[in-house]
């Protein structure tokens, strides 16, 4: 496990370094032209100590290498390979896993502020924390669910976007669709998306207030290690969607195939003098009257000064076929000099809540 | 009940110690200079939108390019939050989350001349100088906006 923890730790020194050198040899000065290619990453470690075990040991390494750039002022692209290291033991199934991951890598038509397409993987726009979601760009190190569990992470197909004013207020808007493609494999605590198509609002409300709106249609596939527990009751029959490819609900065999479902979210964040409070929630469900499976977080980041910030976040969790959670977390989360982001924190569970890890958080994050 | 408690102390603490946005009494006028090639006609809001790429082209079409003054300007502290909102260094973090995505902030120059340069040969170039600096413009240049002390 050192060994393993020593290994990763130089990597990412490595790969940190090596992006300085990278970025030292691009010209900052001004481009009257495009860039066309531009490097850059990010890298973090994170260590944990479970609440029920004394022992420390390395949650999850993760390197970013991230290759963007223009070739017009109308066509640009953008590649993220991430390379994980991960061990965590309150995930259900899962103790180590180590892995790369083609997390992004699209091309991008702009016509105008108001229309550009995006062809490729991208980050699914639900929610606020999912499209930027880098370890040096959160406020904690672990990521509350609404975040994450009802939807994945990633889609692969088309986007519409565009942002512009409303009233004199900043806005935007995202259209996606996701074919089927099974390009990756599910962790065990994710879900891939087998068909898709939904949408995203999002208005400044007013200055430093974000309001968003997301929603969509989807079918998804799911880790078996969700629906294991034979303590928990199975839902009712629910009402036939078309395009739901679910065989038999009865069979745990045809558990993690895919499920037609509607995806639900809000989210709202406000910054003033330093403060931010952000809320997200996100609902599944298979009809409007089906609720399946609800998440939400309350967060605030206050400033304490010197870089320094206090968080505090509440969660409600109530997962496909399971019971009804709170999460609580306190931390401390500090932008150091040269664009280290140190955090510590402690989360905790209500004895309901079902796969959260808990315990004691310290990672150490950085820009390249 | 969440098994975690903040103390009603941590909080008062904390929101004393917030380091609110100061004040902007300095006398200077910014001048938000453009390439004579633009005609929009621009506010402060489109000026926002501009510099904090929320709008990346004109209205013909032509890909818009802000330019800043050096981080260290006091000219750049006092456009951003008249323009902007917001003291410069509060938008930090926003510019590391548009990098995130791709989006590279306006490039920097270090004077005013620099600034107008760049904008008298650079077609849809937008910059900030100092009012005083832009009584006669330059050739290729024109004075969109004033921001004046408020």
């Amino acid at each position: 496990m050192r060994v393993r923890a020593l290994s990763l730790l130089s990597f990412l020194l490595a790969t940190v370094a090596w992006g300085n050198v990278a970025r030292a040899q691009l010209p900052a000065a001004p481009a009257s032209s495009p860039e066309r290619i531009k490097l850059g990453g990010y890298a973090g470690i994170t260590l944990t100590r479970p609440l029920d075990s004394s022992s420390v040991k390395v949650a999850e390494g993760n390197v970013a290498l991230i290759v963007s750039g223009s070739l017009t002022p109308r066509i640009s692209y953008l590649g993220e390979l991430d390379a994980v290291n991960s061990s965590r033991q309150n995930y259900a199934g899962r103790q180590d896993d180590s892995q790369f991951e083609l997390a992004r890598l699209y091309a991008e038509l702009t016509y105008n502020d108001l229309l550009r397409l995006r062809v490729g993987r991208f980050l699914t726009p639900v929610g606020q924390w999912n499209e930027i979601h880098a370890e040096p760009l959160t406020w904690t190190a672990v990521r509350p669910l609404a975040s994450y569990r009802s939807f994945a992470k990633y889609s692969t197909g088309l986007m519409l976007a565009g942002q512009g004013s409303i009233a004199g207020r900043d806005a935007g808007y995202a259209l996606w669709a996701a074919p089927s493609l099974n390009l990756t494999e599910i962790e065990e605590d994710e879900l891939e998306f087998t068909g898709a198509f939904g949408g995203r609002v999002a208005l400044e409300a007013v200055r430093g207030v974000w309001i968003g709106a997301s929603g969509g249609l989807v079918r998804e596939r799911r880790p078996k290690s969700s629906f294991d527990d034979d303590t928990i009751p199975e839902p009712p029959e629910p009402p036939e969607i078309p395009g739901d490819t679910t065989e038999d609900p009865e069979d745990p065999e045809d558990r993690d195939e895919s499920h037609g479902r509607v995806l639900a979210g809000l989210d709202l964040t406000a910054r003033y003098g330093g403060f931010e409070l952000r809320a997200e929630a996100t609902w599944l469900q298979r009809g409007l009257d089906r609720p399946e499976e609800r998440t939400a977080f309350v967060q605030l980041a206050a400033p304490l000064g010197g870089g320094l910030f206090a968080i505090g976040r509440g969660e409600y969790s109530r997962p496909l076929g399971g019971q009804t959670g709170r999460i609580g977390l306190v931390g401390l989360h500090w932008r150091a000099p040269g664009r280290f982001v140190f955090k510590l924190e402690r989360q905790a569970a209500g004895a309901s809540a079902q796969a959260v890890a808990t315990g004691w958080f310290l990672s150490v994050s950085r820009l390249f | 009940m969440v098994p975690v408690r903040i103390p009603a102390l941590l909080i008062a603490g904390v929101l004393a110690a917030s380091p609110l946005a100061g004040q902007d009494t300095v006398a200077v006028s910014v001048a938000v200079v453009l390439h004579e090639d633009v005609r929009d006609r621009i506010d402060v809001p489109t000026v926002r939108r501009l510099f904090l790429a929320r709008q990346r082209f004109w209205r013909d079409g032509t890909p818009a390019r802000p330019v800043n003054q050096g981080a260290r300007a006091a000219l750049r502290d006092i456009f951003s939050r008249r323009a902007l909102g917001a003291p410069a260094q509060e938008f930090t973090e926003y510019w590391n989350d548009l990098w995130f995505h791709g989006t590279s902030p306006p490039p920097v120059l270090g004077s005013d001349q620099a600034v107008l340069l760049f904008v008298a040969r650079t077609p849809g170039a937008v910059g900030y100088v100092d009012a005083a600096s832009v009584r006669d413009p330059p050739a290729g240049v024109r004075v969109g906006l004033v921001l004046g002390a408020r």
